[in-house]
């Protein structure tokens, strides 16, 4: 029996293996590939996707268990051809490195901001704790989110696209 | 890569999710030997990069209302087996003699698998030695609500950790505790991630300041977290002062068979042990 979702506001469905994780079926099956597979045990944070409003490991989620759920992926984070407060703020500071923690480490954050409006650099390594850099550009990602104007906080409407 | 047990009966779906505990027990009797319920499956999902197959078949158990819940009364609490660590960590109110709990919950792993591990599944993931939950559940003497086919039973943390490894179809539904005058602290290592050594303390002190009543358990040293039940009986009686608690730790530390992994030697997490007793003592002092 498929499996029924939402992915980035629109409908899908997935019929293979129940026990598939997330992460395989939105890189394999739905043409995803910003969402990156790496350490495949929830340490890294480089697989982060928003189930339900929340940001979660998509290598720990078997597909079988979201039926009906909501996933939002980096695609989706933003409207088509825009970029989300957080997005921005890496390109401004030039951050970015070798990409790939970039796409977990957004959606961490555009969470975070959310829920946190006037955010500390302390409660920014905190929230990112589960977000490794192998660049180990951290100081320059907490710089660009301390950039971030307060009236930019990403809506939350935006994350539960 | 993904590796994944080979399923044995042909016409059943490789995971279902029932609504009943005993929906799921059925399940799980029925199922054959690769078959393993899952709760926040942080544990199943990541076997195969510690060279396990994911089950033939899992049970998840995220539709069963009954495991859900957390109720924190003035006199006893309960918390549902498919509650989150971070869920846990934010529904428990502050309280002395919950401090130990909420720290284990809220700074267990990293912030993305606390939204998904699970207090059933910290209790039953045989092998996971650096479980939070377990060594502060034992500091709050909390009793395990399990389901067997045969009915149900309550049973005490000690109990409960002989019988996860038993043969046999069970879910834990939920644990409870009663609530005390103990003042409680959670002290590990590493500060963040998954900890190498945790000493979970809860602790009662007469008229004088002196300890009348203590539970000290120890994570992450051995296979199993258990009570310290030498240093409990020597420090009865005595000053609560921090480094005298060390020193008693590091006299009482051959009680332990200390297990070895790649993220620490088990010398290593014998040797920092004395530091996370006197640290937890420190804690109860400060926070008062």
């Amino acid at each position: 029996m498929a499996v029924e979702f939402t992915l980035n506001g629109e409908w899908r469905d997935f019929a293979g293996d129940p026990r598939t994780p997330l992460l395989d079926v939105l890189r394999d099956g739905c043409r995803m590939t910003g969402t990156k597979s790496v350490c495949r045990a929830g340490f890294c944070g480089a697989c982060t996707v928003m189930v339900g409003g929340e940001p979660v490991p998509s290598c720990q989620r078997p597909i079988g268990m979201l039926e009906g759920a909501e996933i939002v992926t980096i695609e989706g984070i933003a409207p088509p051809e825009e970029l989300n407060p957080v997005q921005r703020a890496f390109l401004e500071h030039d951050v970015v490195q070798c990409g790939m923690c970039f796409p977990g480490m957004v959606i961490t954050l555009t969470d975070f901001l959310r829920r946190n409006a006037a955010p500390t650099r302390s409660g920014i390594k905190e929230a990112l704790s589960g977000n490794m850099c192998r660049c180990t550009g951290y100081e320059r990602i907490i710089d660009a989110v301390m950039s971030i104007r307060e009236t930019e906080t990403p809506a939350a409407e935006a994350v539960s696209r | 890569m993904m590796t994944w047990g080979t399923a044995r009966k042909s016409g059943i779906s490789p995971l279902t999710s029932p609504e009943t505990v005993d929906e799921a027990l059925e399940l799980l009797a029925g199922g054959g030997p690769d078959t393993r319920a899952i709760a926040g499956a942080t544990w199943i999902m990541r076997g195969p990069t510690r060279g396990e197959p994911v089950p033939a078949r899992l049970v998840a158990l995220n539709r069963i209302a009954e495991l859900r819940g957390v109720e924190i009364g003035a006199l006893s609490g309960r918390i549902g087996a498919m509650e989150s660590h971070d869920r846990i960590a934010r529904a428990l109110p502050e309280a002395a003699d919950l401090r130990a709990l909420a720290v284990a919950a809220g700074a267990s792993a990293n912030p993305g698998i606390r939204r998904l591990a699970t207090l059933g599944g910290n209790l039953c993931a045989v092998g996971f030695v650096a479980a939070d939950l377990i060594p502060a559940l034992m500091c709050l003497d909390a009793r395990v609500e399990v389901a067997t086919p045969e009915g149900r039973r309550n049973i005490d943390m000690t109990e409960f950790m002989a019988m996860r490894r038993a043969a046999g179809p069970f879910l834990v539904v939920a644990v409870r505790f009663g609530r005390s005058g103990f003042r409680t602290a959670h002290a590990r290592t590493p500060a963040r991630d998954y900890p190498v050594s945790i000493a979970s303390l809860s602790m009662a002190t007469d008229a004088e300041g002196r300890i009348a009543d203590l539970r000290l358990a120890v994570g992450a040293v051995e296979a199993d977290a258990k009570r310290w039940a030498g240093f409990e009986d020597r420090a009865r009686g005595q000053a609560p002062d921090p480094a005298g608690m060390a020193a008693l730790a590091t006299e009482f530390s051959a009680d332990f068979t200390p297990v070895s992994a790649l993220d620490a030697p088990g010398w290593y997490r014998l040797q920092v042990l004395p530091v996370l007793v006197r640290r937890a003592f420190e804690q109860i002092r400060r926070e008062g």
